[in-house]
């Protein structure tokens, strides 16, 4: 049982401000994800959690209890890091039931046993019980470390990027692996990753973090169909998102945007329309996902014309890189299209997914469509 | 611009008393104009490879040939490549146009004529406002570009591009990579890019070699290494999220039919009809399905598996589930309005035509 709670928490090294004023509310059998890009103070963030830093200002509670200062020892987080640092010359088992062994946690061997091999079977290892690390597969090799961790039966799991190290390949599979775990796991869960499919894929909720600040906290839908800032918009997705200035005009009694020397393709959504109103102003940012481009060779008049700037094929699909007014504009496109560099190309831009941000702050305005809306209750 | 041709090439050396051979009676040749990648793991002999080409490195046995010319004997800056690392190695008290520049220079070209080729180059990779500036103020996508301006100022017969995005983050690499791309069909020179990321390959290369243990594995366009890899290792090599490879064992089920039965688990499907003629009875096959050649079905037939969804994940562009089959998941890639919960149950079919078959022992694609 553990809820965590930041209030107003601030960290600096000397005079550099690592982390400021946040704020954020962990319940309990949360999976949290804590997302940025390097240098955003998110293992700061967790080692503040860990007790291994102290803030500068602000609470940091678990439970309703203030922790600021307590001791590492006696908080009862468990961390998990990158490197899993296991002791090569014992046995998986040993390996497990190490902590349980410490001087502060010692039990009694029956007992060892028993946690040892319920923790081994939620993991799935535990016919790996007597072999050695070095006879592990990656995989097998975290699960183990994490299983040190899990045995101590600890409040809060603090995990500081466990993937990163691991190749692209090998990474799609332990994200799923660890998926599968995280459902047994049943402990509140901080987790720190650059990766932002780790997060979309593991979150309960996700914070994302940039400079120290706190730019949104939100469901994994929430941040991607909703993001709160550009920054969010385009730290989410791969290709990144398009997010193109433009002027908001008016047109048959319609809001439409002049968009890419262009005002007659992107009639502006009514429900948008009274948010665009209300926020005011008369040029805004507007954000389309590459898979929300269509596009074909032919064209029609409900089409934008642009060329064709770059083809990266992929695989199962390709990255379409287009032209238009200057501006380079990235669309998901079939792997074996046969796209000419320079040649001419027709898009539909799909305005019920567009994102609308403030053009001077970059802050979220509106969209359309109802993904990522919280529901109620 | 030039042909690359290269002959039986092989590269030894002797590293702790062992004889390793790195570079294994390599044939390739890269047409005139054509952009190719060397791709592979690390240590498979694909920089060794490129090193030889630009001279750093001596040829064991065999020929390079670059426009007509066999070079091997040949100084590194008589070859006509262009070379661009992965670390920058540009002179930091030089400003970027001085860097660009430099090579020209040591050519006598006369002074104006360098201003104009050098505006040109900066030109062409987005670097203008640059060209006042020092090294050490420039991010690591900036310096890559003059890094890249900088050979192939020389206008070389063939740019050489060793692991050129490697150090940059993510985004900068995208963005990168596209550049490279537009670059090449804008001066059109026959460029080799060493690189260990299949991504970067695909989206590059007209042609991948791909390269394992000094050896070469396959040589083909994109979409052939990605639908026709060769053997088991290509196929595990390229696309992302990668293939799912399992073992299978065929046998006659009581109707009569042949069929796959998936290694550790009660999966089983029909053989494919391509493949019916080919396989034996409890013989072990290697089998392979891309994550996004298998469908969703709403029934079960002979030629589905019936499941339950292990894990669901929901990844913005896309879903994907997996299954769990013995110690390994069987993934696949899924529309995003598709939302699935752990122990739905579900109906897969694999995309008949694209179902890979590999000899286990030899690992050779059984065709």
């Amino acid at each position: 049982m553990a809820d965590i709670a930041l209030k107003q928490v601030t960290k600096k090294f000397k005079k550099n401000t690592v982390l400021s004023g946040v704020s954020i509310d962990i319940k309990d059998k949360e999976f949290f994800v804590i997302f940025g890009p390097a240098g955003a103070g998110k293992t700061t963030l967790l080692n503040l959690i860990a007790g291994i830093l102290v803030p500068e200002e602000g609470v940091i509670t678990i439970n309703g209890n203030v922790i600021n200062s307590l001791e590492p020892e006696h908080r009862n987080v468990a961390m998990v890091f990158e490197n899993y640092a296991l002791y090569p010359h014992l046995t998986v088992f040993e390996n497990i039931a190490s902590p349980l062994r410490s001087p502060k946690y010692r039990q009694p061997e029956g007992k060892i046993r028993d946690e040892v091999e319920r923790v081994a079977k939620i993991l799935r290892i535990d016919w790996l019980l007597q072999r050695l690390p070095s006879e592990l597969s990656n995989g097998q090799r975290q699960r183990v470390s994490l299983g040190r961790a899990l045995v101590r039966n600890p409040e809060v799991f603090l995990m500081d990027e466990p993937l990163t190290h691991l190749d692209a390949k090998l990474r799609h599979q332990m994200r799923a692996e660890f998926k599968e775990m995280q459902a047994n796991l049943n402990t509140t869960t901080i987790y720190v990753t650059h990766d932002y499919l780790e997060a979309l894929s593991l979150a309960d909720r996700i914070a994302v973090l940039n400079q120290g600040r706190i730019e949104q906290i939100g469901t994994p839908d929430e941040i991607y169909y909703r993001p709160a800032t550009e920054f969010v918009a385009e730290a989410f997705g791969e290709p990144e998102i398009n997010i193109l200035t433009a002027d908001l005009v008016s047109k048959d009694g319609s809001m439409h945007l002049n968009l890419l020397g262009d005002s007659d393709h992107f009639a502006v959504p009514g429900r948008v329309r009274q948010a665009l109103e209300e926020h005011g102003g008369d040029t805004v940012r507007a954000g389309f996902r590459p898979k929300d481009i269509k596009y074909n060779f032919t064209g029609d008049s409900s089409m934008l014309r642009a060329t064709v700037y770059s083809f990266e094929p992929l695989g199962a699909k390709a990255i379409l890189t287009v032209q238009a007014d200057g501006q380079l504009i990235r669309l998901i496109a079939a792997a074996d299209l046969d796209a000419k560099p320079d040649q001419p190309i027709y898009l539909k831009f799909n305005m019920e997914e567009a994102i609308f941000f403030d053009s001077g702050t970059g802050r979220f305005i509106a969209r359309a469509g109802e993904k990522g809306v919280r529901s109620v209750g | 611009m030039a042909e690359l041709v290269i002959r039986d090439l092989n590269k030894t050396y002797m590293k702790q008393k062992e004889r390793i051979h790195a570079v294994k009676s390599l044939n390739l040749t890269a047409r005139d104009g054509e952009f190719i990648a060397f791709l592979g793991p690390s240590g498979c002999g694909k920089s060794t490879t490129l090193r030889m080409i630009a001279g750093l490195e001596d040829i064991t046995s065999g020929e390079i040939e670059i426009g007509g010319t066999v070079v091997n004997h040949l100084h590194p800056s008589k070859r006509n490549v262009g070379l661009a690392f992965e670390n920058y190695a540009l002179y930091p008290p030089l400003t970027v146009y001085d860097n660009i520049a430099f090579n020209l220079r040591a050519k006598k070209m006369p002074e104006e004529e360098i201003k104009r080729e050098v505006g040109k180059i900066a030109e062409l990779l987005h670097i203008t406002s640059l060209l006042d500036m020092k090294p050490a103020a420039l991010s690591g996508g900036q310096k890559q570009r003059v890094n890249i301006a900088r050979a192939i100022v020389r206008k070389p017969g063939i740019l050489l591009l060793d692991e050129p995005l490697s150090h940059l983050d993510g985004k900068m690499r995208q963005s990168m990579r596209t550049e490279l791309k537009r670059l090449h069909t804008e001066i059109k020179s026959t460029s080799i890019i060493v690189t260990h990321d299949q991504s970067e390959a695909m989206a590059l290369a007209d042609r991948i070699a791909i390269i394992n243990e000094g050896v070469l594995q396959q040589f083909g366009t994109p979409l052939e290494v990605y639908n026709h890899p060769v053997n088991e290792f290509v196929a595990g090599f390229i696309g992302e999220p990668p293939m799912n490879l399992f073992t299978v064992h065929a046998f006659t089920a009581k109707s009569g039919k042949k069929m796959f039965r998936i290694e550790d688990s009660l999966l089983e499907f029909e053989v494919p009809a391509a493949y019916r003629e080919k396989v034996r009875d409890s013989q072990p096959y290697r089998f392979g399905i891309r994550p996004a050649d298998i469908y969703i079905v709403g029934g079960s037939d002979p030629h589905t598996i019936s499941t339950k969804v292990t894990i669901f994940e929901s990844l913005g562009e896309e879903c994907r589930v997996h299954i769990r089959v013995g110690e390994t998941l069987l993934s696949l890639v899924t529309g995003e309005d598709v939302q699935y919960r752990t122990g739905d149950p579900i109906h897969l079919l694999f995309r008949e035509d694209r179902i890979h078959l590999f000899d286990p022992s030899s690992g050779n694609r059984i065709q």
